[in-house]
């Protein structure tokens, strides 16, 4: 099936989940907001799948464009070693984008001007468009390897990848002090045994409401988070069993009736994890929107505009931005598994990727306990 | 990571599982149930913190080590991805010396006499 075919498919999947869950919110009317919840869930996984079926359609075209079939990119065995690896512009090109949407974004949320936002976006969808041209027909045989110390012998974009990571442990690393040096600030109140929901004893002037109190409410109220980490323990399982199936030689079906389903050949293997993976971090991304809808415009508001609600939609919402970008690379990897892309050659790049989706399970180690539990 | 990267202790673990990886979401699920239930349980506040502190560690090492493979890379990985843990460190160092109660009561242990107070 082309990806064209799929964009399409996963479009009107958006507008059927939407139309049901509008439907189901006119006539379904429970306790704990579960017909909100329904509401918002659907406007979000609708948003998700629409967004997923226009670059699956962007794809299919740009593989029609420039073919990038697989074996057409001339890197055979008896020539790659003079076909040393030539690198590749997209990345600059996207961060130029990345650059101008940025500017553009200030110049159009105080002027009203669209023209350099528009334009950072089409540059920065040129870069994304030519990345996949170049990665749809990589076979991975001429994977660049770092010479001299401290990293020779690794695979450089490994060692990109991980000093990416670095930078991305300090980002995170400034939101959590940020989040504890505030709340050791408010440490006064934590001796107090008091309810800040007007149950029970009534808590002092200046008592600070944090995001844990809310969420910790209720069993309904905590539960979205709770399968959020369920559901990305489980995607980073998927994807580092889709990475082992790719890099198996002697592939063999899986002895077990379920898990002989689940892969049944090596291709589907791969696409069946890499998919389910995607599936997981959508299911995700809708579960956190519920739970933040329910925050903001719940019985007790717990907003932006407040320094414990600043920090809290900052960093969850820097840590789901992560997600959401890691989706749409797991979105191409699914559409490259459904043409039989992956191999033992190049399923490196899976692990590449499989290292940053991790690197977002190890921050959601942090988060959870700090801002849902405690 | 494959069989001959494992250590004995890792392949033990792993052996019941068919391999480490599952055995990994088994650990990692069983230590999310136990993270939430600590909470539920109304431990006194340091209790609960040891044990959300001693969880997270767990979880930290098993998706660092098995998932990104950090076990079975060079040494020198493992290394660049400790490295930005000292800027963190030093962030909550930070955090331990301007918050309000940081300076008036400091465990004894952190204010010896090194230098004689001003006036003495």
């Amino acid at each position: 099936m082309s990806a064209i075919a799929i964009g399409v498919g996963l479009i009107l999947l958006g507008v059927f989940v939407l139309a049901t869950s509008q439907g189901m919110h006119a006539f379904i009317h429970t306790t704990h907001g579960l017909d909100h919840a329904i509401y918002i869930g659907g406007m979000v996984a609708c948003a998700l799948l629409v967004i997923f079926g226009t670059i699956g359609i962007l794809v299919g075209l740009v593989n029609t464009s420039f073919g990038g079939g697989y074996g057409e990119d001339d890197h055979g065995d008896d020539g790659h070693d003079e076909h040393a690896h030539h690198g590749s512009w997209s990345p600059i090109i996207m961060a130029f984008g990345v650059m101008l949407f940025l500017m553009g974004f200030i110049e159009w949320n105080h002027e009203g001007n669209f023209g350099i936002l528009g334009l950072g976006l089409v540059i920065t969808f040129a870069g994304i468009a030519n990345w996949w041209r170049e990665d749809f027909g990589n076979d991975g045989k001429s994977e660049p390897m770092s010479y001299g110390e401290p990293f020779g012998g690794i695979e450089v974009r490994k060692v990109g990848m991980w000093i990416f990571l670095m930078s991305e442990v300090m980002i995170f690393g400034s939101f959590f002090s940020s989040y504890l040096r505030l709340r050791t600030g408010w440490t006064t109140h934590w001796d107090v045994k008091c309810d800040a929901f007007g149950h029970g004893t009534p808590c002092p002037d200046g008592y600070v409401v944090v995001a844990s109190e809310l969420i910790n409410e209720s069993f309904w109220t905590l539960l979205p988070g709770a399968i959020n980490t369920f559901a990305l323990i489980l995607s980073s399982f998927t994807l580092v069993t889709a990475l082992r199936h790719a890099k198996m030689f002697d592939w063999q079906k899986p002895m077990g009736k379920l898990t002989g389903w689940w892969m049944p050949d090596q291709r589907r293997a791969i696409r069946n994890n890499l998919v389910a993976t995607l599936f997981l971090g959508s299911m995700f991304l809708v579960l956190k929107l519920i739970e933040w809808d329910h925050m903001m415009n719940g019985a007790h508001p717990f907003t932006i505009d407040t320094l414990a609600g600043s920090v809290f939609y900052v960093t969850t919402g820097a840590h789901g931005f992560h997600v959401f970008v890691g989706l749409l690379v797991l979105l191409f990897f699914s559409f490259k598994a459904q043409r039989g892309g992956w191999s033992q050659d190049n399923a490196q790049s899976i692990e590449y990727f499989g290292l940053y989706w991790h690197f977002v399970d190890l921050a959601w180690v942090a988060i959870f306990p700090a801002f849902y539990l405690y | 990571m494959s069989e001959h990267q494992m250590a004995k202790w890792e392949m033990a673990l792993a052996k019941p599982f068919g391999n480490i990886y599952n055995f990994n979401l088994a650990l990692l699920m069983l230590f999310t149930v136990i993270e939430v239930g600590a909470v539920y349980m109304d431990l006194p506040r340091y209790e609960t913190w040891a044990v959300l502190i001693g969880v997270g560690i767990v979880k930290a090492f098993g998706i660092a080590a098995w998932f990104m493979h950090l076990r079975g890379d060079p040494v020198i990985i493992t290394r660049t991805a400790i490295f930005p843990f000292f800027f963190v460190a030093l962030m909550l160092w930070g955090i331990g010396l301007t918050n309000p109660a940081g300076v008036e009561n400091l465990p004894s242990w952190c204010t010896p006499p090194w230098v004689p107070a001003y006036g003495a």
